[in-house]
């Protein structure tokens, strides 16, 4: 029985010095972890909307439109709440529209930063967009990460935005066309918010 | 000069990969770019050298019946260490690497090594084992990564080295999963060609 | 109706579509190495789909009851690692004294289940996945399924490759992993196939 409790102790006081070591760890790690998450966001920011200095956080309460999974925790996204932030210059005027467009490709969900402007007829118009998360298949659905693909999404309207075999103006990927349309949709149902949340605040 | 030889083995004559046919997961699943495999191979190399450290020294402190428990619990830490540290400091790598950094635990060669060599040897000879295997499993990683990538995307370590008609229209299938096992079993094939000759 | 339906698709996903290991490359030190015979290969797969599923369960409940209340999400690894391994141990333990025909043909393979990275990569995934408990459970038990599935295929295929004419330095690990190779080429058929 001693011969036991010794066993146990000894495993007990193995993991308490590791589980110590890690808390260590983990406490010089985090706030460098949280900081690059950070500073990575508003880098891309900066990125889709290069004319713009400040940013301002808003948001709109919006019916989420994709159907729940019973299976998973939540649908991924903003849940319920569609976030984006006013852009303005360094004088205060407004240039533009920033929001992150969250869509759910082959195998995780695509995560872009877009900038949006007004165009001369009042319309929005894309000015640029970063893909800032995606797992998708190497050689196929990850190249949407490539300057190929983002960059056809300048000067798009929510007209134009969908992809070819949609009749939209976006070339998809070779052999990732799930990944190319839930990009371009989720691009187009945020910039379908952001009327609904600019139209609300002017009236 | 033993400790050299220590080091040595790992490189060819005993590489965990291509002879020893240990550590299949991530040898198979990181390769896709040379980029990834060098940094699941570092990952996997420091994991394996401190592990081998603190088992060789801690040896003879454990009973025998909890050993595999105890050697367990060290290399989880070192690797939540690895997992910590990449994402602070690396963390555009550590996202595509992703589910594999949590998985170097289960990996064969570092319990391998720890049971195998690290509870019968000295701190140093350990060390040095350590060291070995680790870069032997990195260069398999690096070798299998670089074809997949050149062969899959035209690139190696993401600069263009094939023509752009070739990038245009590559051989996909050599950076998606049925490439993994294909490669692998002929650079297998051609490793034992070569043992043969000597 | 809407839970059957997810259910059905989760089954095809984890089987097929995302198999563990001809996609996710998880679980392929004991595919390749358990693989000669097809006796030993569904002993192997059977014990997988089992501790799976347990470990889902426990490592699920793990989580959400004991790491993330306590803010000690960074013990994620150590806490999933020793969990399995104390249960394997466990599962060993009780199929000896409850079952022991069982154990006969099952034993020797439970040992081997605590290094495959199959198990950790179910529970792990289970949470960055953000499955709900049922779909952890499930998750669990149909990718065992599917890593059974491919392993009893190999098991068939090699069994023949003994009688064929192979090239000297292809035998054995090598032809293993070009046929591993074909295989994942007729899983890729799968490859964008959404429910």
């Amino acid at each position: 029985m001693m011969y036991y409790i010794k066993l146990g102790l000894v495993l007990l006081v193995i993991s308490g010095i590791a589980s110590g070591i890690l808390a260590f760890v983990n406490g010089k790690t985090e706030p460098i972890i949280q900081k690059n998450a950070e500073l990575e966001e508003s880098s891309a920011r900066m990125e889709v909307l290069p004319d713009a200095s400040q940013f301002v956080l808003d948001s709109l309460a919006v019916e989420v439109a994709v159907e729940e999974d019973p299976l998973k925790l939540s649908a991924g996204g903003a849940g319920g709440m569609f976030y984006y932030y006013k852009a303005m210059d360094a004088e205060g005027n407004a240039v533009g529209y920033v929001f992150k467009a969250f869509g759910k490709g082959y195998s995780s969900t695509v995560q872009t930063m877009v900038g949006v402007k007004l165009n001369p007829a009042g319309d929005f118009e894309v000015n640029k967009i970063k893909i800032t998360y995606q797992s998708e298949t190497p050689g196929l659905g990850a190249n949407c990460t490539s300057d190929n693909f983002m960059s056809q999404f300048a000067g798009q309207t929510p007209a134009t935005l969908a992809v070819d075999k949609d009749g939209g103006k976006v070339t998809s990927i070779t052999g990732a066309t799930i990944t190319s349309r839930a990009v371009t949709n989720s691009i187009k149902l945020g910039i379908e918010y952001l009327k609904t949340a600019t139209e609300g605040a002017q009236s | 000069m033993s400790a050299m030889k220590e080091m040595t083995k790992g490189f060819i004559k005993e590489n965990p990969v291509f002879v020893m046919a240990l550590g299949m997961c991530p040898t198979l699943a990181v390769t896709t770019s040379v980029a990834n495999a060098i940094g699941m191979g570092l990952a996997a190399t420091f994991v394996l050298v401190c592990s081998n450290i603190i088992i060789s020294l801690i040896k003879n402190l454990i009973p025998s019946k909890i050993r595999i428990p105890c050697y367990i619990v060290v290399i989880a830490s070192f690797v939540t260490i690895v997992d910590m540290a990449m994402h602070a400091y690396v963390p555009a790598l550590h996202k595509s690497l992703g589910l594999f950094i949590p998985l170097i635990v289960v990996n064969c060669i570092i319990l391998g090594r720890a049971e195998a060599f690290a509870s019968k040897n000295n701190v140093l000879k350990s060390m040095f084992d350590g060291i070995g295997m680790g870069l032997g499993f990195t260069l398999a990683l690096v070798v299998l990564g670089g074809i997949r990538e050149v062969l899959g995307a035209g690139q190696f370590l993401g600069m263009n080295v094939l023509t752009e008609a070739y990038r245009s229209l590559p051989m996909l299938a050599a950076i998606l999963a049925p490439g993994a096992f294909l490669t692998l079993g002929l650079l297998m094939g051609l490793m034992e060609i070569f043992k043969k000759k000597h | 109706m809407q839970f059957i339906g997810s259910m059905f698709t989760l089954a095809i996903m984890s089987i097929f579509v995302s198999n563990f290991v001809l996609a996710r490359f998880l679980g392929l030190c004991p595919y390749i190495g358990v693989s000669k015979k097809l006796d030993s290969a569904i002993g192997m797969g059977m014990a997988v789909i089992f501790v799976m599923t347990l470990a889902s369960t426990i490592t699920w409940l793990i989580q959400y009851y004991l790491l993330v209340p306590n803010n000690l999400g960074y013990l994620q690894t150590i806490a999933f690692i020793l969990t399995i391994a104390a249960l394997v141990q466990f599962v060993e333990m009780v199929i000896q004294k409850v079952a022991p025909a069982l154990y006969k043909s099952l034993g020797v393979f439970l040992p081997l289940i605590t290094t495959n990275c199959a198990v950790l990569g179910v529970s792990i995934l289970n949470i960055t996945e953000e499955y709900t408990f049922i779909g952890s459970v499930m998750n669990g038990f149909f990718s065992g399924v599917g890593f059974t599935l491919v392993l009893v295929l190999m098991a068939g295929i090699r069994e023949r490759l003994e009688q064929a004419e192979v090239p000297v330095a292809m035998k054995g690990m090598p032809i293993a992993l070009i046929v591993a190779g074909c295989m994942a080429l007729a899983f890729g058929g799968f490859a964008g196939f959404k429910i």
